[in-house]
């Protein structure tokens, strides 16, 4: 079968001794940062993504994808052991894991989540490469019409889905759109936003903004809350689950592997909101839901499974239609950019070797984590004791020399540094910039689409809507729009 | 009766947008604009700053009307110090070399959290230095001038 020959070819690229190496770099890397608080997986990928300009295109990608769900996997590790989610998809873990871990139940935690984690990210990847070649060579039939009406839902599901408010969401994903024009029109060649600095004619590389409003921004709000509170962890003693443990949570890492699965597809939505919809599925179904806050597993394994499952599932619009479906994701197609791949349908067919290694590299990312996470818990929390005044110097100057060194250009930092500043504003203000580094990337996308559209139906709108993919996509737009007014109606904070 | 800001981070943002979409149509309006047929450079970025401009618009009206509790104090020391550590690498960078712009930056960068050690910020500033020199100069061979 083709699925097997492709697999085969993943394998063979992800088990060259280099990728694995990086494969393996990127799980640790992730799983540093997934504990370490105050560090999530953006500013890590935004701090190194310029490491991996020198690094083969597969090569770059396996590592900072193993980052990203590396972070995902372990992010529960300090939530069960310190009470502190090490990033914010595993904050509802806290919920039950840390009393599990009060009870002196913290191993069998850690080890149903690890299980789940697994189970889940295989079931991600199983998906991903069960769909993503169909969903592809669906996506290859869009002309520019239906590419701008499948721009205009990404964006509108982003402002609508995402956390925070519908108003301001609008606002920072028209703010990264404006941001997309800077530099260069490629049509007309005209200079647009530049204010006559040959510094901007190449527009704004993502880079600065993701450098400046995640890791910057990160650093200053950390700072400005008094850096990280600690806690004592709580007593480790057998890893192992009962048979009780393994009997409750079967389920729950089924639900939450297909809740985890179809919300990670969605933009706007990922590991974050996949893990909070699965905790309050557990407490729906639960029959007796009083136990859920004081260890319950239930509310451990869900979440933590659909927190995996839509860590891999996320990747999939990104891959086969060139849509992010987050902030991270908007990072990872900057990066395939800077390395000469455009994500998008034709991916799979033209770089068959980047898309099925990448994918039997998450799969063998994930076995890797529930190998490496398991024995070395001891080992991540005595990281936990590394002062966070210690880690500021250290990302900030990363975070300099890997804005500097994209185009040698000391601009780009001060720019960055601007963005920094801004960033920290938007947070005092509660604008996610998560819409915006998606309108940034989807700007230019939908820009070139519009015009491309508009010119072959001569100047007509209704080329949209007479189209039936791209009417679908602009009703789809409309329900999504209509629900998040309904939301957002008088007496609710919208 | 008089307007109460009852949500000044709505209200802010608010402003904002008006503010940066109000300047994106003035320059904007400037290149050609052209048509839905031929839309000119123009096009684009007039009509996400329309958009900007009625969603920042609705944002000042909406932050009038609803309370929102809560809010972040603005941390000034973290902002000034840590913006100024990125500016002082950018400044120095291309013109006294890696080492010395990381040691000055990263002694900075320490100075952002309540009470910095002086001592404790030297010699992470100097360990920064090195590491820095070692990795990106040695190891990935970026043509950074040491000095």
């Amino acid at each position: 079968m083709d699925l097997f020959a492709h697999l085969a070819t993943g394998f063979g690229v992800a088990l060259t001794p280099d990728n694995f190496l990086y494969c393996l770099l990127g799980a640790t890397f992730g799983t540093l940062v997934g504990v370490l608080p105050g560090i999530g997986p953006l500013t890590t990928i935004a701090m190194l993504l310029p490491l991996t300009f020198k690094m083969t295109p597969v090569a770059s990608l396996i590592m900072l994808s193993g980052i990203y769900y590396g972070a995902h996997h372990a992010g529960s590790t300090t939530a069960i052991m310190l009470n502190t989610p090490g990033d914010p998809s595993s904050i509802v873990i806290c919920l039950d894991g840390h009393p599990m871990a009060r009870q002196g139940r913290a191993g069998p935690a850690l080890c149903i989540s690890a299980i789940g984690s697994f189970f889940a990210g295989s079931f991600g990847v199983l998906l991903m490469a069960l769909f993503s070649p169909p969903l592809a060579s669906v996506a290859l039939r869009f002309a520019a019409p239906e590419y701008t009406s499948l721009v205009l839902v990404a964006l509108i599901a982003t402002v609508v889905l995402a956390r925070g408010r519908f108003l301001l969401n609008i606002g920072m994903s028209l703010l990264g759109l404006l941001l997309g024009t800077v530099g260069t029109d490629i049509e007309s060649g005209t200079m647009r936003f530049t204010f006559a600095s040959p510094n901007l004619a190449d527009g704004i590389n993502f880079i600065i903004i993701a450098v400046g409003v995640f890791a910057f921004a990160e650093l200053i709000a950390n700072l400005g809350r008094g850096g990280l509170a600690r806690t004592a962890p709580a007593p480790l003693r057998s890893l192992l689950p009962q048979r009780s443990d393994l009997m409750a949570s079967w389920k729950p890492i089924l639900r939450g592997t297909a809740l985890g699965s179809a919300l990670g597809l969605l933009p706007g939505t990922g590991p974050m909101v996949s893990s909070f919809a699965a905790y309050s599925l557990e407490r729906q179904l639960a029959a007796d839901r009083g136990r859920f806050g004081n260890g319950a597993i239930e509310g451990v394994a869900g979440p933590e499974a659909a927190n995996n499952a839509a860590a891999i599932t996320h990747f999939i619009p990104m891959l086969t239609l060139g849509i992010p479906a987050g902030a991270a994701m908007a990072l990872m197609l900057g990066a395939m950019l800077v390395q000469g791949i455009a994500p998008g349908p034709r991916m799979i067919s033209e770089h068959p070797d980047v898309f099925w290694g990448l994918l039997a590299s998450m799969w063998l990312g994930n076995l890797m984590l529930l190998v490496l996470n398991l024995p070395l818990v001891g080992v991540w929390i005595k990281l936990l004791s590394l002062p966070y005044r210690i880690l500021v110097p250290a990302i900030l100057i990363f975070c300099c020399i890997g804005v500097y060194s994209v185009n040698n250009s000391a601009f780009d930092v001060m720019l960055a540094a601007g963005f920094g500043v801004l960033g920290y504003a938007f947070s005092v203000l509660r604008c996610q910039p998560m819409p915006l580094i998606v309108g940034f990337i989807l700007g230019p996308v939908l820009e070139q689409n519009m015009r491309r559209a508009l010119l072959l139906s001569r100047g007509d709108l209704g080329v949209f809507v007479t189209r039936p993919i791209s009417l679908t996509l602009l009703v789809m737009a409309v329900c999504l729009l209509g629900w998040a007014a309904y939301s957002m109606r008088p007496g609710r904070d919208g | 009766m008089k307007p109460v800001i009852r949500d000044s981070g709505g209200f802010v943002a608010g402003l904002l947008f008006l503010s940066v979409g109000l300047g994106a149509i003035g320059i904007a309006s400037g290149y050609r604009v052209g048509s839905a047929l031929h839309m000119g450079p123009g096009y684009f970025p007039v009509v996400v700053g329309v958009l900007l401009v009625l969603v920042g618009a609705a944002s000042v009206v909406r932050a009038l009307s609803v309370t929102v509790v809560g809010g972040e104090r603005v941390a000034l020391r973290p902002v000034l110090v840590i913006g100024a550590a990125v500016a002082v690498f950018a400044l120095s960078i291309d013109r006294i070399g890696l080492v010395p712009t990381v040691f000055i930056s990263a002694l900075l960068a320490c100075m952002a959290g309540s009470k910095p050690a002086v001592l404790e910020s030297c010699v992470i500033a100097a360990v920064l230095s090195v590491m820095a020199a070692g990795i990106f100069h040695y190891g990935l061979k970026l043509p950074f001038s040491l000095f």
